[in-house]
């Protein structure tokens, strides 16, 4: 293989790695720029779909797509209850309190879902048959494909949801001014609600997913992609939708790229460490507006 | 009233360490007990430290593990590899530590809140890197031989230390400006407080009472792991909780918390699998009730309990 | 100054005296305590060590014991922590006073617990620490398993003298002692042997995409692949290099032994060459007994960890016999010395230095079942 080559197979695979990321920062954004909640269960979530899934298939014995469905109405009922129960009460007391609490039902789901589906690592049901395409010199698999397309799809999906529906516009008006948007009518509790169901689902979506590309499910599966995943949401300017997808794309690349040409040991220094410069020069992130100092 | 205040504490600080001392003797406080007491304090400086940069000035700094590392590495490499003094390695380590955060506190001066936060995770996670793949520090095998030099005695003190010189900063006028740039840093600003200074000051001088912190620590458990667990942001986040509840700008709180959430997995120890389920839910219910934390922004003190006592003695009197 | 505070107060007393409370003793139990991972993301090995000392230690009891005395077990979690791993060490030698500390599983807490036994003059002996450096920690330090420096050596010999193999390629976790050690040792013996590794690439703890570096070795394509990991990590790399067109004769270790590792690796581990401890067809009763108990027990059938777990179990036991007594010296001296186990991995005999001396096999893959390809018998260690 030439390196042209494989530069070019390299984009590929980065592409495909940045769109798992991007799906998880996907509900990542949507709940932070509603709620500006860094909801740091949100990587649990994402655990919890993929297990859903898992058991939708082999035990209810379920084909893909119902199990997908399914699997999002569990875990966006789990985002429901877990704001119900563990955020709303701290919905007026500082944020880093509720940061704290999100820490703390990260934990809690993590160690409730090592207890009840054991600690052992699933291999996930191969729902999909895999294949390989061919184009020119390099190639690309069907299930990368899948993953960037549905990103590329919940992203528009969702971006429609937020600029063109009521739902969205209701989103749009708590995230500006609550005690405004509750005067003008505007059911502020159901709308988070919403907003965490949707996010939840979306998670949902993206651990069945990943949980069939890599093949491989554990409790803990949600810690250090849900950190990536965050990351590139901040990246790409967190609370906005394309932002989520635009930053887990680079980080993707990012980290193939010095895979490729530099050292792999030192992958997650050096992703951090553009990420440290980009946010120097981009304080709000790639997509983010600047924001006006009030005084 | 001041000097008086100042003289009981310091009686009382004294007469702990020689009750601690006293019992461990009769054999009462077993060598377990003390270890878990050094690590109470070693945990103090570390979220004392924390409170400074998040609590009193109002940076959100999420990578406090990352100078942790710094500290106890360089002074294990000092005392392993030259067999230097303990004391001289713990400055060194500090030192060291506090450069780095000289080095984050830049970054600080341009963003906010969680863009912050994401830095110092990333920075915290770019020197775990770095030792994890620095084969003079043991690289991923571990750092181990290092000498057990850490003393509960010595842990007291340095956790002693650390409180009085956060304290009298924060009280200092230097400490005021900090509070000015955390409540409103263009208001601040507008008075004359240079607010970028003391950013930096505060990430400097946390990181290197945490460099301290990392310093005792590797001589306590001889042994340091690049692990996100020992010194990733698992740990960054073990200090976050521990800051937090015990209440953002309370250095009262902060001990109190340290020395409980440090103690607390120890007494659960016993429930196995159940235990991390009982300790979040734990966590959860205290934020829920508490979201200031346990002591917000108040702080313990002895006229504070005397007036107490005097009350229910008061309340008492009229039953 | 609230009533909280005081309440705040009086529960770290609380706590601080509940702490202090000294367990109870019994005398005509032998105590001996577990440190493992119950919980925390290397909870899966730790649960493997945990079900397979408590069937050991139910086995001994009901047997009659030791010289007639039970063995009561206390087990203690340790999240894969090294800090808790040396607090749980602390309490087991003062608060339970236990003859001898089984564990822990991985080898940063291991290395933390270590040197507390060593200072406390208390025999441990982990069962799966594979790190060279443990026993040199002292001479109260012993283990079950193999060096990482001799299972990295057994297998570049394999491959270079019996493979005929002269380029290969490494993938290794760069943040996990285990496959460090067992890279740095293949690397060493198969350079000597006069192989090229060509290429070399790693990734970190809990990382699942593998694509970067398995393009780039694809690149060089070369003629074997030694991937050092545990299964879990393994399955997914062997079933991504084959994706990415890598037709390498791969090279594993003992961690991927698992029933697990077909699934994770989606039927790509065909063909490829492990080190093992054992081989489940032609081996003694014992390992078929262990396999089938074990099975029927939990359901599942052993990995690595539990067999290493289970003749833990049995080491202990031979020289809690020979000692006659739990006095840590005696003890020490027979867990140097003690020989002839038949345990589940195979004949052990123990060394002072720590370090069992006992065979090793090779297996190979083929039709989904582990075949025996050679063995290698314990000389020149």
């Amino acid at each position: 293989m030439a390196w042209h080559i494989m530069a070019l197979q390299q984009l590929i695979n980065g592409l495909a790695l940045g769109s798992v990321y991007a799906l998880i920062a996907l509900g990542y954004t949507m709940v932070y720029g509603i709620i500006k909640l860094i909801n740091f269960a949100h990587g649990d979530i994402y655990m919890l779909g993929a297990y859903f899934g898992f058991y939708a298939i082999t035990v209810l014995k379920l084909s893909l797509v119902p199990a997908v469905l399914t699997s999002m109405a569990g875990a966006a009922l789990v985002g429901v209850l877990l704001e119900r129960i563990a955020y709303r009460p701290l919905r007026n007391s500082p944020r880093i309190a509720v940061l704290i609490t999100a820490i703390g039902a990260s934990l809690l789901l993590q160690s409730t879902a090592q207890l009840v589906f054991g600690a052992s690592f699933k291999p996930f049901p191969q729902a999909i048959p895999f294949r390989r395409i061919q184009l020119g010199p390099v190639f690309i698999t069907n299930r990368q494909l899948l993953i960037f397309g549905v990103a590329v799809l919940l992203m528009v999906i969702l971006h429609i949801i937020v600029h063109y529906t009521k739902l969205g516009k209701a989103m749009r008006a708590v995230s500006m001014d609550k005690e405004a948007a509750l005067l003008m009518g505007i059911n502020v509790d159901r709308i988070i609600s919403a907003t965490f169901a949707m996010g939840s689902a979306l998670a949902a979506a993206a651990g069945i997913l990943v949980g069939m590309y890599y093949n491989r499910i554990d409790p803990y599966m949600g810690m250090m992609p849900g950190l990536k995943a965050f990351v590139a949401a901040v990246l790409g300017g967190i609370g906005i939708v394309p932002g989520a997808v635009v930053g887990g794309l680079l980080m993707g690349v990012a980290e193939n790229v010095v895979v490729t040409i530099g050292s792999s040991t030192l992958r997650d220094a050096v992703a951090f460490a553009i990420l440290i410069v980009v946010l120097l020069f981009r304080p709000n992130g790639l997509l983010g507006k600047k924001g006006i100092e009030k005084v | 009233m001041n000097k008086l205040s100042s003289l009981i504490k310091g009686i009382i600080l004294l007469l702990a360490y020689l009750v601690v001392q006293l019992l461990e003797r009769q054999g009462v406080l077993l060598p377990y007990h003390v270890q878990i007491l050094s690590l109470c304090c070693i945990n103090v400086i570390l979220v004392v430290s924390l409170n400074l940069i998040n609590g009193f000035t109002g940076q959100f700094s999420i990578g406090h593990a990352g100078f942790l590392a710094i500290g106890a590495y360089a002074s294990a490499y000092l005392t392993v590899v030259w067999q230097a003094p303990f004391l001289f390695a713990i400055i060194c380590g500090g030192v060291l530590a506090g450069i780095a955060g000289l080095a984050v506190g830049l970054p600080a001066l341009r963003l906010r809140g969680d863009y912050l936060a994401i830095a110092t995770l990333g920075f915290g996670e770019i020197i775990r890197v770095i030792i994890l793949n620095t084969d003079a520090v043991g690289g991923a095998r571990g750092f181990s031989g290092i000498p057990k030099y850490t003393t509960f005695g010595l842990a007291y003190l340095m956790a002693i230390f650390t409180v009085v010189v956060i304290r009298n900063f924060v009280t200092s006028d230097y400490g005021r400006a900090c509070l000015a740039v955390r409540e409103d840093e263009i208001a601040a600003e507008s008075l004359g407080v240079n607010s970028t200074y003391f950013k930096v000051l505060a990430f400097t001088i946390g990181a290197f009472f945490a460099g301290t912190a990392g310093a005792l620590f590797s001589h306590y458990l001889q042994y340091m792991a690049p692990t996100p667990n020992q010194i990733g942001f698992v740990k960054s986040i073990d200090i976050l909780i521990m800051l937090v509840l015990g209440g953002l700008g309370s250095i009262t709180g902060s001990i109190v918390a340290a020395i409980t959430l440090t103690i607390i997995p120890e007494l659960l120890r016993g429930f196995a699998e159940y235990r991390m389920i009982i300790y979040p839910i734990l966590l959860i219910i205290v934020m829920i009730y508490r979201p200031a934390g346990l002591l917000a922004g108040n702080e313990l003190s002895l006229s504070g309990i005397t007036q107490f006592v005097k009350g229910a003695r008061a309340h008492g009197n009229h039953t | 100054m609230s009533h909280v505070k005081l309440k705040t107060m009086f529960i770290c007393l609380m706590l601080v005296v509940a702490l202090a409370v000294p367990g109870f003793a019994q005398e005509d139990v032998i105590k001996i305590g577990l440190i493992t991972s119950l919980t925390g993301s290397v909870a899966t090995y730790g649960q493997s060590v945990r079900n397979a000392v408590t069937m050991g230690v139910d086995d001994i009891n009901a047997a009659g014991g030791i010289n007639g005395r039970k063995i009561s077990l206390v087990i203690l979690d340790d999240k894969g922590d090294a800090t808790e791993a040396a607090q749980a060490a602390r309490r087991l030698i003062d608060r339970e006073n236990v003859a001898m500390i089984l564990g822990p599983v991985i080898t940063p807490c291991v290395m933390a617990v270590a040197p507390i036994a060593q200072a406390a003059g208390l025999p441990m002996l982990t069962p799966t620490g594979t790190g060279d450096q443990i026993t040199s920690i002292g001479d109260y330090i012993f283990r079950g398993a193999y060096k990482d420096s001799f299972q990295g050596r057994i297998m570049a010999q394999f491959a270079a003298e019996n493979l005929g193999i002269k380029e290969a390629a490494i993938i290794y976790d760069v943040a996990n002692d285990y496959s460090v050690g067992l890279r740095n040792a293949f690397k060493a013996t198969f350079e000597e042997l006069g192989g090229k590794i060509i290429a070399e690439e790693s990734y970190s703890t809990g990382d699942t995409d593998f694509s970067a570096q398995l393009t780039s070795l694809a690149m060089r394509n070369p003629e074997s692949l030694f991937i050092p990991d545990y299964y879990s990590t393994a399955g997914p790399i062997l079933m991504q290099a084959r994706l990415l067109g890598l037709d390498s004769v791969m090279l594993g270790v003992d961690g991927w032994d698992s029933p697990d590792l077909s699934a994770l690796a989606g039927g790509f581990e065909e063909g490829g060459y492990i080190v093992n401890h054992y081989s489940a067809d032609v081996d003694s009763e014992v390992t078929q007994n262990f396999i089938a108990r074990y099975t029927e027990k939990f359901g599942q059938a052993p990995d690595a960890l539990a067999a290493l777990g289970y003749d833990g179990v049995l080491i202990m036991a031979s020289a809690l016999e020979a000692a006659g007594s739990t006095d840590p010296e005696a003890l020490k001296h027979a867990l140097g010395t003690v020989g002839d186990i038949d345990a589940a991995t195979g004949v052990i005999n123990m060394d002072p230095e720590g370090t069992p001396i006992k065979s090793a096999v090779i297996l190979r893959i083929t039709g989904g079942k582990w075949e025996l390809v050679d063995r290698i018998d314990p000389i020149g260690r």
